[in-house]
């Protein structure tokens, strides 16, 4: 049922999002009333159209699910739909329909305009809702990071940070371990391992997280946190101090602190463990060899 | 040397691919296959022997490096074979495989089209705006150039698994064949995984459709308004996660696009002029690069869909002839 339910609200999603799949039907709707094409292009109408039919229809939307396997999400079954291709054919058969029409010079290019205007609508028109920023300047601030972080570490580096440098770290500098990673807060790529998390590496992600929020060691814990499983207890408290040990005792050796922390919370970390924090970027480097 | 290789993957895929279609059809190849074709078998079949390569190294539990070396000796082996098939057919049916020649007004299309896909080439060298939801590609190419056996690291973290990892994803060749060009090149695994693949990728979904499109058309001005049209709705397709230009776009190097904007196109290209003596090469390399049912994947559900529409279509033709 569960699946059931995530075909159709897929296609729910989808309609909102790309509306490609919506230029899709409008083209085979009109390639249909207007009889459109050759034998072989009617067949890549007609395919399209029943292809986009099962991807639709929960029943077989679920079995192509099923088919791709469960770790792929609705969006994918679309791959066997020739969307672009049948677009495509549908734009280039109505303009050759327009070309032959007795139309005057300015009306068919108004239709021109006007069917371009229509598939530009389409895109996101420079603001999708997947909002992707460029890496480049993120990276560089990392590897940045990461090459002082190197410069006070003796031998291996252990690293526990916040979520954007762990995030980029392991694609920067191989040599560099990680506490956790990505998993944590990236559910699909679990699906890549064996590997699982256990409720410490969730803790110190939370609390990790939440010290920049709240610029402070102990914080308390939200209803809602973006970690991946069980999450700490709502309205619990996660020491700062004991963090720290647990980190180091799993490993850690170099600590990234979000830069926001207090003095005085700063002070209480050099009395807990007799290191002065060092300003690395927007970050504190407790190295802890 | 990363530009040479990049320049000299497509004519010795080309070599490759044009072998075997003199292979499966020794004379009538001229006419059967065009030299999209021929370039995008040819991919297909390097990318066979990678997997190859792949697997063989990942029983012995050698690293990255024994990788670059078999798969070269294999590319060479095959290249060196192909071109001799290749001499043997030329010598026996004068057989020419030419590229296209353009009439004037043509061009105006042409130009369109390839201004478009350069706006695209150079978005995707220059921009770094990669999708990484559900990918940790670059992490595995990284972390294969540190360790000595394939998939003992966990990329993600760096530490050795302990749980492991599921053998559907260990036969996946793509980060090894990215690992091994990011050493042959120097260049870094960030420039190969993120730049010149998607680069490679975009460039073989237009040959794919370029191979629709001579299904579909006639007219070579067809074909270009044809190949215009796509290339304008891979950047309206940027729109969302899934769609075709998003994935070419912002994630050229997964599997998954490779799969919906190389192969798929170009198998259901094949479907329609019904040549499906190469439908297995494609549907093999779809098990090598992205995570299939036990090996059945999209590219098999297209053909059988199209087989049983084909079908339905035959048998409606035929009552209404009766009729």
């Amino acid at each position: 049922m569960e699946l059931l339910k995530n075909a159709w609200n897929g296609w729910l999603l989808r309609s909102g999002q790309g509306k490609l799949a919506a230029l899709l039907l409008c083209v085979l709707l009109l390639a249909w009333l207007l009889k459109l094409g050759n034998e072989r292009q009617r067949k890549t109408f007609l395919f399209g159209a029943i292809a986009a039919l099962l991807c639709i229809f929960p029943v077989s939307a679920v079995l192509f699910m099923l088919y791709q396997t469960r770790f792929y999400d609705y969006e994918w079954i679309w791959a066997v739909v020739p969307m672009t291709a049948v677009i495509a054919l549908g734009v280039v058969l109505l303009l050759e329909r327009l070309k032959q029409s007795k139309a005057s010079k300015k009306q068919k290019l108004a239709t021109v305009i006007l069917g371009l205007a229509i598939i530009l609508l389409c895109s996101s028109l420079g603001k999708p809702k997947w909002t992707i920023e460029d890496q480049m300047k993120t990276r560089a601030e990392v590897a940045n990071v990461l090459a002082q972080v190197r410069n006070y570490a003796g031998g291996e580096i252990c690293l526990w940070a916040p979520k954007e440098v762990m995030e980029a770290a392991r694609s920067i500098d191989a040599d560099v371990t990680l506490l956790y990673g990505r998993t944590l807060w990236q559910e699909h790529l679990n699906a890549f391992s064996y590997e699982e998390d256990t409720q410490d590496q969730r803790d110190l992600y939370v609390w990790m997280q939440l010290a920049g929020a709240y610029q402070r060691l102990d914080v308390p814990v939200p209803a809602d946190t973006d970690v991946v499983g069980t999450p700490p207890k709502a309205g619990s408290t996660l020491e700062g101090i004991s963090c720290i040990q647990k980190a180091v005792a799993f490993g850690a050796n170099e600590i990234l602190l979000p830069g926001s922390i207090s003095e005085e919370e700063v002070l209480k970390l050099e009395q807990a463990f007799g290191v002065s924090p060092v300003r690395v970027g927007a970050y504190l480097l407790l190295d802890m060899e | 040397m990363l530009a040479l290789i990049a320049m000299g993957i497509l004519p010795l895929s080309w070599i490759l691919g044009n072998a075997l279609t003199c292979v499966l059809d020794p004379k009538k190849a001229k006419h059967e296959y065009s030299w999209e074709d021929r370039i995008l078998a040819g991919i297909l079949i390097m990318i066979g022997l990678a997997e190859g390569a792949h697997l063989f190294i990942m029983v012995r539990g050698q690293s990255v490096f024994a990788f670059t070396k078999y798969f070269s000796l294999l590319l060479a082996a095959t290249a060196g074979l192909s071109i001799a098939i290749l001499a043997i057919c030329i010598f026996r049916n004068k057989q020419r495989c030419l590229f296209p020649k353009l009439e004037k007004n043509e061009w105006i299309l042409a130009s369109l089209f390839l201004a478009l896909v350069a706006a695209q080439v150079v978005l995707l060298c220059v921009r770094t705006t990669v999708y990484l939801g559900y990918d940790e590609t670059l992490e595995t190419v990284t972390t294969l150039l540190k360790s000595e056996r394939l998939y003992e690291v966990n990329p993600l973290t760096g530490k050795p698994y302990a749980a492991g990892m599921p053998s559907r994803l260990k036969i996946l060749c793509l980060p090894t064949i990215y690992a091994s060009l990011s050493q042959i090149t120097k260049a870094s695994p960030e420039l190969v995984t993120w730049h010149l693949i998607p680069v490679l990728t975009l460039l073989c979904s237009y040959l794919a459709y370029a191979s629709l499109a001579k299904a579909l058309f006639e007219e070579k001005t067809h074909r270009l308004l044809f190949l215009a049209v796509v290339a304008l709705l891979v950047f309206v397709g940027d729109a969302g996660y899934g769609l075709e230009g998003f994935g070419l776009l912002h994630a050229g190097f997964q599997g998954t696009t490779i799969r919906s904007a190389v192969l798929l196109p170009w198998t259901f290209g094949l479907c329609l002029r019904g040549k499906w003596k190469l439908l297995p090469l494609v549907i093999l390399a779809e098990a090598c690069i992205v995570w299939t049912l036990y090996g059945l994947g999209m590219s098999l559900l297209l053909v059988l869909l199209y087989l049983a529409f084909l079908m339905s279509w035959k048998t409606l033709s035929k009552r209404k002839e009766a009729a």
